[in-house]
């Protein structure tokens, strides 16, 4: 005989001895077995059955009229089924829903579409598709946050690097010409103005450097954010990316912002590199 | 009598303190710079014989010592003590609080005298500057030395060609301070790894 065979005939063994109405005793003496201790419990065996429930009628007026019942006891639906189709109204499908959104936005229907409406209903619908068909999403976006985060503390060392190299050419170019160069000096007096021209080497050097280093700067940067597909960290490109969900024709201009931004960024750097030569002259107009 | 009519280079040396000053300031917060001063402040206040401060001076070396005490012995072995010892320290610390609330008043009085003295010490004397010498050279570059565009840009908004106004000096020496500051600010940032994508075949066969 297999163990599981045991243990189902001693199961009926049991279940027919609780028959026989000996439940509260064999409780009993299980609970007060080696001790002292006597315990009248009574077996939920052996307890008679308890009376079902009764549940208080709710008042008339808050009973639909397909649910009241009469003072007999007598409904006036006899078909559960019936009963039951009455009862609970379907779930609102989905189509409810944006019926629902389309009526508060305002869009009377196809015939009548405002435009803004439609427009927030599509931006909603993408959202509901994006959010479905990409169930990573959260990590995705995590990605993408570091991801920006990376981008931009490249692209500031590769400014820390083409700043420390500026800086160090036209610190050197400017000690050159002021060692060797007399005509080389700023001045506070206008008088200064009226002497013969220095040689403008010191600006053909600084031109030139500035037209390699920022145009590599330019090439580098613009390379890098293509082949890395770099998040738009600029105020600006957020603005426009997002008012292209609201107006698509502006997204054509995008490329053509991006360019002008770059340029703007090797225009800024120019003006700081003058800026420097500017300090420069500054500081050391007292010595004429 | 005070004349206002500096000498070029002293405005150039002036105006370049004063926003080297403001740049700073701003590098370091506001927040933070006012806390300096309110601990320099304690410090010497409390020296000087202010009764809070040296009350809370006080305290708090009281504080130290109930402390170190408390640490010193174990809380099983000595459970009396400990409480005793714990019950003064959770008082003088109450001590403590009810002093610092008392002196919140001081701290403010403090931020408003350090805000009056950063605005005298930069915004006040750069927007007088701003307007009184605003048609003044402060210096003229060599001749020849840029092309008339270049000259043109540097002598913004009312300087005679070749020269360089108030205008222009200050752009420039915000940008070169602006400048310095990331130079030596960036080295000591915390550098980002590339972040690595986890592929989702991998996580398929993880599943």
């Amino acid at each position: 005989m297999t163990p599981e065979e045991k243990r189902k005939i001693l199961q009926e063994r049991r279940q027919a001895k609780m028959a026989g109405g000996k439940a509260t005793d064999r409780l009993n003496n299980i609970l007060s077995q080696g001790s002292s201790v006597k315990t009248s419990t009574t077996s939920v065996l052996d307890k008679p059955s308890t009376p079902e429930p009764t549940i208080t009628p709710p008042p008339p007026s808050s009973i639909p009229a397909h649910l009241k019942v009469h003072e007999d006891d007598d409904p006036d639906t006899s078909d559960i089924e019936q009963l039951l189709s009455h009862r609970a109204s379907p779930p609102p499908a989905e189509a409810d829903f944006d019926k629902m959104f389309s009526s508060m936005f305002g869009n009377g229907g196809e015939g009548s579409e405002d435009p803004f409406s439609s427009m927030m209903m599509n931006m909603m619908k993408q959202q509901q598709q994006t959010e479905g068909e990409n169930p990573d999403n959260l990590q995705d976006m995590e990605y993408e946050q570091k991801l920006l985060k990376y981008n931009t503390f490249k692209s500031k060392q590769s400014k820390f690097k083409f700043l420390v190299v500026r800086y160090l050419t036209i610190i050197m170019n400017f000690i050159y010409h002021f060692v060797y160069n007399d005509g080389f000096r700023s001045s506070s007096h206008d008088y200064i103005r009226s002497e013969i021209p220095t040689s403008n080497q010191f600006t053909l050097i600084f031109l030139s450097i500035e037209a390699v280093i920022l145009s590599s700067y330019y090439l580098i940067s613009s390379k890098r954010k293509s082949s890395e597909n770099m998040t738009s960290d600029n105020f600006i490109l957020k603005m426009i990316s997002m008012a292209s969900s609201f107006v698509p024709m502006i997204a054509a201009y995008q490329p053509l912002l991006v360019s002008l931004l770059g340029y703007w960024e090797i225009l800024n750097m120019f003006l700081g590199d003058l800026a420097l030569i500017v300090v420069l002259f500054g500081i050391t107009s007292y010595l004429k | 009598m005070v004349s206002l009519d500096l000498h070029p280079f002293t405005l150039i040396v002036g105006l370049l303190v004063i926003l080297i000053i403001d740049n700073v300031i701003k590098a370091m917060g506001k927040k933070n710079l006012e806390d300096i001063v309110w601990v320099i402040y304690c410090k010497i206040a409390g020296s000087l014989g202010n009764s809070k401060i040296k009350a809370i001076n006080e305290k708090t070396v009281e504080a130290g010592k109930i402390n170190k005490e408390r640490k010193s012995i174990s809380a099983q072995d000595q459970y009396a003590k400990w409480t005793k010892l714990n019950r003064q320290f959770d008082k003088v610390n109450e001590e403590i609080k009810t002093l610092t609330n008392e002196l919140a008043s001081d701290k403010a009085m403090i931020t408003k005298y350090l805000t009056a003295v950063i605005n005298i010490l930069t915004s006040w004397p750069l927007w007088f500057s701003r307007f009184w010498y605003r048609k003044k050279v402060l210096f003229f570059l060599p001749p020849g030395l840029f092309p008339y565009p270049l000259e043109r840009i540097l002598a913004l908004p009312f300087t005679v060609l070749g020269g360089v106004g108030l205008t222009v000096w200050m752009f420039a020496i915000r940008n070169v301070i602006s400048s310095v500051i990331f130079m030596v600010c960036f080295p000591f940032e915390e550098t980002v790894e590339k972040p690595v994508k986890e592929k989702k075949e991998e996580k398929v066969q993880e599943l």
